[in-house]
């Protein structure tokens, strides 16, 4: 748990400045809440990672090799039937299931990988308690920066400086 | 306060032709979206809209009561046309459900940013189009409670689903389509969702829309996850959307029917779909923007780029039906040359003339700018389409089934008062689901719209 | 053995059906005992089921010869029983009316035996009565009739046969000397009783003609020779088997030997007597000049003729009921003359002649009939002037009229005594050729019935107690001596009793009637046949017959007026129109149907319809032509009216479209044969085996079972669509269902209208399953319900099926069948679900539940059958071995089903016939079930003259 300053600016070039300011100052921004995706601001808070893609991919080709493992082994191993002649192993409309499988397992498992890397879902968190942190989801964009052992004032001051709205401490 | 700014945003920003929306702020997009669903007052239109939803859902139900009761056979089809009305169904829900998905998926990746005001409903209509659309598959079957034999589990016949029938595949793309469309729309909504719970007044509100929000805090790290995710979505629904439309393509294509063994029918299906599917979305557009007062969001130039897309799909859909002609002939087939001459001049003939003028000929009028922002033309076309496609579905049913290969098996159908209850009420109950979908919902995407505003009004 | 002690044993006969069933199921297993003498075993010993009788197997089908008639004359069958429940019925080969196969008629009785409407328990005057109750009022009157020798009774029969009954009457006249006997047939018949005398035969053998000429008769069409002649006519339409069999046939409405025909002329029946005098005059059998006949009609003539003089004693011409007596009579007179391959028997001694419906009718009036007995007919119904009989019987002081179900006429009756069905007691019957038959009993009566010998011994005031032993006793007295028991094996077990056939009798010149001009009417008259699918209306509750389309119009539940569409045109008439057509006799309505095959001037009537008091399936369907003319067997009248009701009538019609179009060489190619017998034209290259991108599928199995049908020799005769719908339990969907274009037919009969050069033929094309080794039905099918098995067979798994139908959409056939409803569990039409109709459905073949979708599969019990006797005894299955149910029943052979794997089973050898052909073999289904070309024999005369 980490205290935090969170600082709520009126748009997301104020919030950008003050990003940059706070890093020049040596303090470090923890995270920030924006009611839209901010372009960079993710790559500014060095936050700019996520498996998400390569779990969907996992996802999707375990999905789709097994739906065709499935297929060949019903289709071939274990109950071979002749249907209009066809050969058993129809390779040509075999890929049809895999790929709406796979899909659909791509989908889910980086859904759930979305909310599971997230820390999601947590129907509570310290951070609500912030008066005014609502706006995070409306206009508010609001900076979280870890607050510094010594002179939390002057960065307080430097936020109040940039721009923002107001500050107030949190927990994160 | 809701009013006052609403007038405020419509009278103080004039509608600037490069400009999407009408609204200058973030805080003006949440106010406008949220008012219908926080806001108690004026909402008779949507009362006498329940009202008749109910009523026809209530026809729907009792045609499926029927259906599942007595059996089939309640509905017009015979030895020769075994296929009908929940086939047609099915076909023209499951394309007016393609459109969604294109306009947020397809439309995300080629940045065309004006989507963002209308993927929201467009998706919901999706979600609900598929999930109708799947109900007729299994109201079709003979024994419908037997529909999961289509799924691979085990059980005491030791059987497996027959992976080479168009049904199976169809069973899959359907199932596959739906959750995932479920999914992408369910992510999709949940920063709106945290909106909503931080604009709620009320106790429980905070606790359903907090509950459906999954806490989700607007993090930029869940930002950044956020749109990988989502791009990445977007990236598989497209080919899955066209791999579904062209199953249903392949229902018939797999098939060796005169007029159903069409290579075209795959890609000519998707384009079906689409273009029915924007249809709707002009509809739904029309109706959204005028019953939750969101013309400052859903603005004429949306309508015109939709009306571009659909004078689009018109066209493609008459090259379609000139290729189905044309392999027609050049199959140097009897069967076929003898169904093309069926459908032009046969029993259906007044049918097929009615659906080449509402499919090809109605949209034709969007070459002309007054046309596509004129909201009376945009809705009629807008429907004449949607009639035109249900028409196309239901005469490759017929036209085929009734002049196949044997002329004594050439037969005509007479659909019964249960095709149409099942038809319309299926309509009804769209609506109904449509209608408690923007009171609980929002209508429109808040945050991408937001991103929107926002850069327009910093450009 | 007293008929009380008898009853003592039936005490429940009002009672649960089932309580019965079980009884006479224990019956019959004791009859069952010996099987070589069934009979040998008294009846009503009961037998408990711990001690199994030998030779009776759960589930093990025994088969009995017994005998059914049509128009009094029989046919020979085998009849089929499954644990004591007779459930199907074909053809005895022994049989000379049979020769194996059945018509339709044959095959339905199944049905009629399990009907739920039939009377199950007498009706009289008091609210419960019981044959005692009968027998009370009956016996005080037989004393008051006896000292008036019998004055005042009056027995009313259809044509009887049965060497019994006969024996019978003669007692009962010989104790009542002025008891008087009548009998009629409703319908107009094919023999000439008029010309020839009454109990006099004329059978034409049309396998030793080369020329037949028919002048509205139809010995293709049903009735009770109809299995000879098919297979006379089918055997000479063979190519390379000699010189073939050429057709014409001359009709005012289409008939099944017109369809047939290689020349056709429709023409009114006033044009018809012209024709036979032209024709007699012609062939020098005529006194006066042939009229001058119209060019088309004059061309007919000289062809005929020109083919005649080329076939001395091989050429047949055949007069129909629409001739006038006189014209019938020439038509016999140019037989002689052409010493014509016919067989004149006398089939009963003349003294046994009963009077006529007339003499009946006129008795009534003159009010001297008190005691009036019915056996089995139905003249309220069927003999007009109907009203007027109606009127007359009320009047009669004691009636009672034997039936097996209510009727027009038992209720009328004081009394309606139920009637056993002829599979439920012992009988004897003659066929058209005079041969006996004894008629053997597969079930004891399913309700308190009695049948005419039973009954004829009650009215004698006999023990009524034993059919059998009535029987036994007719045939004991010609038989007898000490190897009689031997003897009645014998007879019982071949199904025919040998040597009863009478002698050739020469043919009789009796004088001809007179021949006046006005025999016949002009202007517009109405031609009324037996219908082809319920005949002459006595089995019009048979659900089968309802439902199975007829030949050429393909309607079902119905009968329609036929107008040509000229005639159709002239009155401003249309299909569907619901007419009012009046006779001086009697008006009907009914609705036209447009047909191409009626002549002008024509309205084509079917009897059988318009029944009032049938049953729950057949009352109220169409209307009864009977009322229109002067009396019974009356076939052709004036009409006085024809004028239009303003009413619609949908016609139910199971085939809509009947052209080819271009498609012909791909669906029914038609070939020509030269005089030789051989094809006139080089066959058409058919390969079945089309290349394929899908890998061989080489089975190991033993057996690939295929089946070849001969389109020229189905004559559309409908037995093997009711033989299938009796083997497979096929349902029967009901009238509003057809309405809606749903049947269920695992066989159908296509129609086609076939372009030979400008000219249109009829085609028959029976259109089973096609087994396709690449059936597009399987690879649709989402849960494995369609799939192949190792013999080739395309086979349905009910249980598993789960209703999408994806099949048929995807069958270019159209071969398979969807329960729309539960036709067969649960929603049968009318009372099919009532008890004890489930007792008929064949055990070995699943009844489908609704929403399932089923279809032909080569009787795939019959091979499992076949399969496993051939195990039992460690030897392959023999070709032959296995027939299907269609197979067996078809009277031309038409079908043929074997192992294709055996290059010389007779399927593999028509394979290779050069008429062999595949339906849309450019499908690349590879379909089992091919055909062969349909045959056409023109005369040359006409042939070059009609090209242009």
């Amino acid at each position: 748990m980490t205290r935090v300053l969170l600082a709520c600016f009126p748009h997301p070039e104020a919030l950008m400045i003050a990003v940059r300011r706070v890093k020049e100052e040596g303090a470090v921004p923890v995270d920030a809440f924006t009611p839209h995706p901010v372009d960079g601001l993710a790559e500014a808070l060095g936050a700019a990672r996520t498996p998400v893609r390569k779990w969907m991919l996992a996802g999707g080709l375990l999905g789709g090799f097994g739906a065709y493992f499935t297929e060949w082994f019903s289709a071939v191993i274990d109950l071979p039937i002749n249907a209009g002649g066809r050969p058993l192993h129809s390779w040509e409309v075999f890929y049809l299931f895999p790929f709406e499988f796979g899909v659909l397992m791509a989908g889910i498992v980086g859904a759930a990988a979305l909310l599971a890397t997230s820390g999601l879902p947590r129907l509570n968190h310290p951070l609500f308690d912030v008066q005014g942190f609502e706006r995070s989801s409306q206009d508010g964009f609001i900076l979280a920066v870890e607050q510094p052992e010594r002179h939390p004032e002057r960065l307080r001051d430097m936020l109040l400086a940039s721009e923002a709205l107001w500050v107030r401490e949190g927990k994160t | 306060m809701s009013r006052s700014l609403h007038d405020a945003t419509r009278n103080s920003f004039p509608e600037r032709a490069e400009r999407l929306t009408r609204v200058e702020s973030e805080a003006a997009v949440d106010v406008l979206v949220t008012a219908p669903l926080l806001d108690r007052r004026s909402w008779r239109r949507w009362w006498i809209g329940v009202a008749v939803a109910t009523l026809l859902t209530l026809v729907f139900v009792g045609a499926i009561a029927m259906i599942l009761g007595k059996g089939i056979g309640v509905l017009g089809n015979n030895t020769s046309i075994v296929w009908g009305y929940p086939i047609a169904n099915y076909v023209w829900w499951i394309g007016i459900g393609n459109a969604g998905t294109l306009i947020s998926s397809l439309l995300l990746l080629t940045h065309q940013r004006w989507r963002a005001a209308i993927n929201r409903f467009a998706e919901a209509m999706t979600l609900m189009a598929v999930a109708i659309a799947g109900l007729f598959p299994i109201l079709h079957m003979g024994r419908p409670e037997y529909f999961y034999w289509l799924a691979p589990y085990p059980n005491v016949m030791h059987l497996w689903p027959q992976w080479r029938s168009a049904l199976v595949w169809d069973f899959w793309a359907i199932l596959s389509y739906l959750l995932f469309s479920i999914v992408f729309w369910y992510t999709g909504l949940i920063p709106d969702l945290a909106t909503l719970r931080d604009r709620t007044l009320g106790r429980a509100g905070q606790l359903f829309y907090g509950a459906l929000s999954l806490g989700w805090r607007n993090s930029a790290r869940h930002w950044y996850a956020y749109e990988k995710y989502y791009k990445a979505m977007a990236a598989l629904a497209v080919p899955l959307v066209c791999s579904v439309h062209s199953i249903v393509g392949l229902d018939f294509a797999a098939g060796m029917m005169p007029g159903w063994q069409e290579p075209i029918f795959p890609p000519y299906f998707v384009v079906g779909a689409m273009f029915s599917g924007f249809a709707m979305v002009v509809v739904l557009a029309a109706l959204v923007r005028w019953g939750l007062k969101l013309e400052a969001l859903v603005t004429m130039n949306h309508f015109d780029a939709m009306a571009k897309l659909m004078v689009m799909g018109a066209t493609i859909m008459g090259l379609s039906y000139a290729a189905e002609w044309f392999s027609g002939w050049y199959s140097g087939r009897h069967a076929d040359h003898s169904l093309l001459a069926f459908e032009f001049v046969g029993h259906y003939a007044p049918m097929y003339w009615a659906m080449l003028f509402c499919n090809v000929m109605a949209c034709q009028i969007f070459w002309f700018r007054w046309a596509r922002r004129n909201m009376a033309v945009l809705i009629v076309v807008a429907i004449l389409v949607n009639i035109g496609m249900w028409l196309e579905r239901i005469l490759i049913v017929w036209n085929t089934l009734a002049h196949a290969y044997l002329p004594s098996m050439w037969s005509l159908f007479a659909p019964t008062i249960w095709d149409w209850a099942v038809t319309l009420g299926s309509l009804g109950f769209f609506a109904l689901m449509y209608l408690i979908f923007v009171r609980v919902f929002p209508a429109i995407s808040m945050h991408e719209v937001k991103q929107l505003v926002h850069e327009e009004v910093a450009a | 053995m007293s008929s009380v002690k008898h009853r003592s044993g039936q005490d429940d006969a009002t009672g649960g059906i089932a309580a019965m069933n079980r009884r006479q199921m224990l019956k019959l297993m004791s009859a069952g005992a010996l099987v070589a003498l069934p009979a040998c075993t008294p009846r009503r010993k009961i037998v408990p089921y711990v001690d199994m009788p030998e030779r009776l197997v759960p589930g093990e089908p025994q088969v009995y010869a017994s005998a059914l008639p049509l128009q009094g004359y029989a046919r020979g069958v085998l009849v089929t029983a499954m644990d004591g429940r007779p459930i199907k019925i074909s053809g005895n080969p022994r049989h000379p009316a049979s020769l194996g196969a059945t018509d339709l008629f044959g095959e339905a009785e199944i049905l009629s035996l399990y009907d739920p409407d039939r009377a199950r328990a007498p009706r009289g005057p008091s609210p419960i009565d019981t044959w005692d109750s009968f027998l009370a009022e009956w016996l005080p009157r037989l004393d008051g009739l006896a000292k008036r020798r019998g004055e005042g009774l009056a027995l009313l029969s259809g044509r009887l046969t049965s060497p019994t009954a006969l024996r019978q009457l003669e007692e009962l006249r010989r104790k009542l000397p002025k008891l008087r006997w009548y009998a009629y047939e409703p319908a107009p018949e094919d023999g000439d009783p008029a010309v020839l005398g009454p109990s006099a035969s004329a059978l034409p053998r049309l396998e030793d003609a080369d020329v037949v000429i028919t002048l509205d008769a139809d010995p293709l069409g049903p009735g009770p020779a109809q299995l000879i002649h098919a297979r006379g006519f089918a055997r000479r339409r063979v190519p390379g088997a000699g010189a073939p069999l050429r057709l014409y046939a001359a009709e005012s409405a289409w008939s099944l030997t017109g369809a047939k025909a290689d020349h056709r002329l429709a023409a009114h029946p006033r044009l018809l007597r012209r024709v036979a005098r032209a024709l007699a005059a012609r062939l020098g059998a005529g006194t006066a000049q042939g009229d001058a006949l119209p060019p088309e009609a004059a061309r007919f003539v000289d062809a005929a003729v020109a083919d005649i003089e080329r076939a001395p004693g091989r050429a047949l011409v055949l007069g129909g009921p629409a001739l006038p007596a006189a014209t019938r009579a020439l038509c016999h007179r140019i037989n002689r003359q052409l010493g014509a391959p016919v067989d004149h028997r006398q089939l009963a001694a003349a003294g046994d002649a009963p009077a006529g419906f007339g003499e009946l009718l006129d008795d009534l009036r003159q009010r001297k009939v008190s005691d009036l007995v019915i056996l089995e007919a139905n003249p309220a119904y069927d003999a007009a002037p109907t009203a007027e009989f109606a009127g007359l019987l009320k009047g009669v002081p004691f009636s009672a009229c034997l039936a097996l179900a209510a009727s027009e006429t038992s209720s009328l009756c004081r009394w309606h005594l139920p009637a056993s069905h002829p599979l439920e007691e012992w009988s004897d019957l003659r066929a058209v050729d005079g041969t006996a038959s004894i008629v053997q009993p597969l079930i004891g009566p399913l309700y308190d019935t009695r049948n005419v010998h039973r009954l004829l011994a009650m009215l004698s005031g006999e023990d009524d107690g034993d059919s059998r032993a009535l029987v036994r006793a007719t045939w004991s007295a010609s038989h007898g001596g000490a190897d009689f028991e031997g003897w009645w094996r014998q007879a019982l077990y071949l199904g025919v009793v040998p040597g009863t056939s009478p002698a050739e009798a020469g043919a009789e010149s009796a004088a001809p009637p007179p021949d006046g001009a006005d025999d016949v009417p002009g202007g517009l008259v109405a031609v009324i046949r037996p219908d082809p699918t319920v005949f002459d209306g006595r089995m019009a509750n048979n659900a089968w017959l309802q439902e199975c389309p007829k030949p050429i119009s393909k309607e079902v539940w119905s009968n329609s007026v036929g107008l040509s569409p000229e005639t159709a045109r002239r009155h401003g008439l249309d299909d569907g129109d619901v007419v009012l057509l009046e006779t001086v006799y009697g008006k009907i309505e009914g609705h036209v149907s447009v047909d191409k095959g009626a002549a002008d001037e024509v309205a084509a009537l079917t009897l059988g319809y318009g029944r009032q008091r049938a049953g729950a399936v057949g009352t109220g369907l169409g209307y009864n032509a009977y009322g229109l003319v002067a009396g019974p067997g009356e076939s052709v009248v004036a009409v006085a009216r024809l004028a239009k009701t303003g009413r619609h009538e949908k016609p139910i019609i199971l085939q809509d479209s009947f052209s080819p179009e271009s498609k012909q060489d791909s669906i029914l190619p038609l070939m020509h044969l030269t005089e030789r017998g051989k094809l006139r034209e080089e066959p058409r290259k058919v390969d079945i085996n089309r290349p394929s991108l899908l890998p061989p599928k080489d089975s190991t199995d033993p057996y690939q079972w295929g089946m070849v049908i001969d389109a020229a020799a189905c004559i559309g005769c409908n037995a093997c669509v009711v033989a299938c719908q009796s083997e497979n339990n096929v349902p029967v969907v009901g009238p509003e269902e057809a309405a809606a274009g749903r049947f269920m037919h695992w066989l159908r009969i296509d129609r086609y209208e076939l372009d030979d050069n400008g000219k249109t033929r009829q085609g028959f094309e029976p259109v089973p399953c096609m087994q396709c080794e690449h059936a597009p039905c399987e690879p649709v099918c989402p849960v494995e319900a369609s799939v192949h098995d190792s013999e080739g067979l395309n086979v349905q798994v009910y249980n598993r099926c789960v209703g999408t139908r994806f099949c048929q959409a995807n069958c270019p056939y159209k071969v398979r069948r969807f329960n729309w409803f539960g036709y067969a569990s649960g929603q049968e039409y009318a009372n099919l679900g009532e008890d004890p109709m489930p007792a008929r459905e064949n055990p070995d073949v699943t009844v489908r539940a609704r929403g399932v979708m089923e279809k032909c599969t080569y009787c795939v019990q019959r091979i499992s059958r076949a399969r496993r006797d051939a195990e039992k005894s460690d030897r392959p299955i023999a070709d032959g071995e296995v027939v299907t149910a269609c197979q067996s029943a078809c009277p031309t052979r038409a079908i043929t089903f074997g192992n294709l794997k055996d290059p010389n089973a007779a399927v593999s050898r028509l394979r290779r016939d050069p008429r062999h052909f595949a339906m849309l073999a450019e499908l690349g289904t590879r379909p089992r079930t091919t055909y062969l070309a349909a045959l056409v024999n023109p005369s040359p005369m006409l042939d070059e003259e009609e090209e242009p």
